[in-house]
C-alpha cells in the first residue's frame, strides 16, 4: 500500500469515528455534570449485592481512572467493603456502557456485547481474587 | 447468480445504515444537551466546559491514532498479523495483547478503528478483548493508585487483571470463533 492510499484509508476510518467520538464526549460531559460523584455512595446498603451494584455503577460511569480512585478512596472511608470498591474500580476501566454504540459500530454487535457482559462478570471475579489474594499474602 | 444479485442491495442498505448510525447518535447527544440547556442553563454551561476540556485532552491522541493507522496500513501486512496474532499465534499472541494493552495510551474509543482494522486483517477476537481488558492497567496512574490503596493492593490487582484478561480472551474466542465456525 502506498503512503497516499494509507493516509486516505486512515482518514476514512477516523472520519467515521468522528461523530461517535463527539457524541461520547457530550454524553460523558453531561453525565459527569448532572450526576455528582457524592451521590454514588447512597447506592450501597451493606448487603451481599454491593459488589454487583459496585460493578454496575463502575460500568455506566465513564471518565478518567483517577476519578475512580478518588471516589473509591471516599467509599472506603464510608465503610464500603474492599470487594465492592475493587469491583467498582475494575468495571470502571474494563466495561464501557457509554461507549458501547461506538464499540458496536467498529467491532460488531456480538463482539461488543459479549466483551462488555463478560467484563462485567469478570470484574466481580477480579474483586474476589484480589481481596482473597490480599488476605493470603 | 440470482442469489448474489439479491444479496448485494441488502449489503448496500446495511452499509448506508451503518454510515448514518454515528450521525443519528450525534444528533441524539446534541438533542440531549439542548434539553439540559433548556431546563438548566448553568449545568449545560458546566457540561460545555467539561466537553471543551475533554476535546483538548483527546486531540493529541487523535493525531497519534491517525499516524498509527497510517503505519499499520503501510507496514503491518496481513500475513504478519496472522502469524503473531492470528489463529495459531499461541502464547506469543497473548503476550503481545497483554503488553500492548498495558502500554497503550489514550481513550479506549480512539482504539476501536485501529482494532477493527486488525480484526479485518485476521487478528483473533480474543486477543483484541485481552488487549482491551489490559487497558484497565494504567501504568502512569499506578503510583497514585498506590497512594490511595497501598502498593500490595496495586500489585495483586494488576496481576489478577492480567490473568483474568487472558481468561476473557479465551471466553471471547470460545463464544465468537466457535459460533462463527458452526454457522
Amino acid at each position: 500500500m502506498k503512503l497516499k492510499e494509507a493516509i486516505i484509508k486512515a482518514a476514512k476510518v477516523l472520519g467515521t469515528a468522528f461523530p461517535m467520538i463527539i457524541s461520547i464526549l457530550i454524553l460523558i460531559s453531561l453525565f459527569n455534570t448532572l450526576v455528582p460523584a457524592s451521590s454514588y455512595r447512597i447506592l450501597f446498603r451493606g448487603t451481599v449485592f454491593d459488589p454487583v451494584i459496585g460493578a454496575l455503577t463502575g460500568s455506566v460511569i465513564a471518565g478518567n481512572p483517577v476519578t475512580s480512585y478518588i471516589i473509591s478512596g471516599d467509599f472506603l472511608k464510608q465503610g464500603i467493603s474492599l470487594l465492592t470498591v475493587t469491583a467498582f474500580l475494575t468495571a470502571w476501566v474494563t466495561v464501557g456502557v457509554v461507549q458501547l454504540p461506538v464499540e458496536i459500530q467498529f467491532l460488531g454487535k456480538k463482539f461488543a456485547l459479549v466483551r462488555n457482559l463478560s467484563a462485567f462478570v469478570l470484574s466481580l471475579l477480579v474483586a474476589f481474587l484480589t481481596v482473597t489474594g490480599l488476605g493470603v499474602l | 447468480m440470482e442469489k448474489l444479485s439479491q444479496i448485494k442491495p441488502k449489503k448496500l442498505n446495511n452499509e448506508k445504515r451503518s454510515q448514518k448510525g454515528p450521525w443519528i447518535f450525534l444528533g441524539f447527544s446534541v438533542l440531549l444537551f439542548l434539553l439540559v440547556l433548556l431546563f438548566d442553563k448553568e449545568k449545560a454551561l458546566e457540561a460545555s466546559g467539561y466537553f471543551y476540556h475533554l476535546v483538548l485532552e483527546i486531540l493529541p491522541f487523535l493525531v497519534v491514532v491517525f499516524v498509527l493507522m497510517v503505519f499499520i496500513n503501510l507496514f503491518l501486512k496481513t500475513s504478519m498479523l496472522i502469524k503473531y496474532m492470528g489463529e495459531g499465534s499461541g502464547i506469543k499472541g497473548w503476550l503481545i495483547a497483554v503488553f500492548a494493552g498495558i502500554l497503550s495510551i489514550g481513550a479506549i474509543y480512539l482504539w476501536f478503528p485501529i482494532l477493527k482494522n486488525m480484526l479485518d486483517k485476521g487478528v483473533k477476537p480474543g486477543l483484541v478483548a485481552t488487549f482491551l481488558y489490559n487497558r484497565g492497567i494504567k501504568l502512569n496512574w499506578l503510583p497514585l493508585m498506590a497512594l490511595y490503596f497501598g502498593m500490595k493492593y496495586v500489585v495483586v490487582l494488576t496481576l489478577v487483571t492480567v490473568l483474568v484478561s487472558i481468561l476473557q480472551g479465551l471466553i471471547i474466542d470460545f463464544l465468537l470463533v466457535n459460533s462463527r465456525t458452526k454457522s
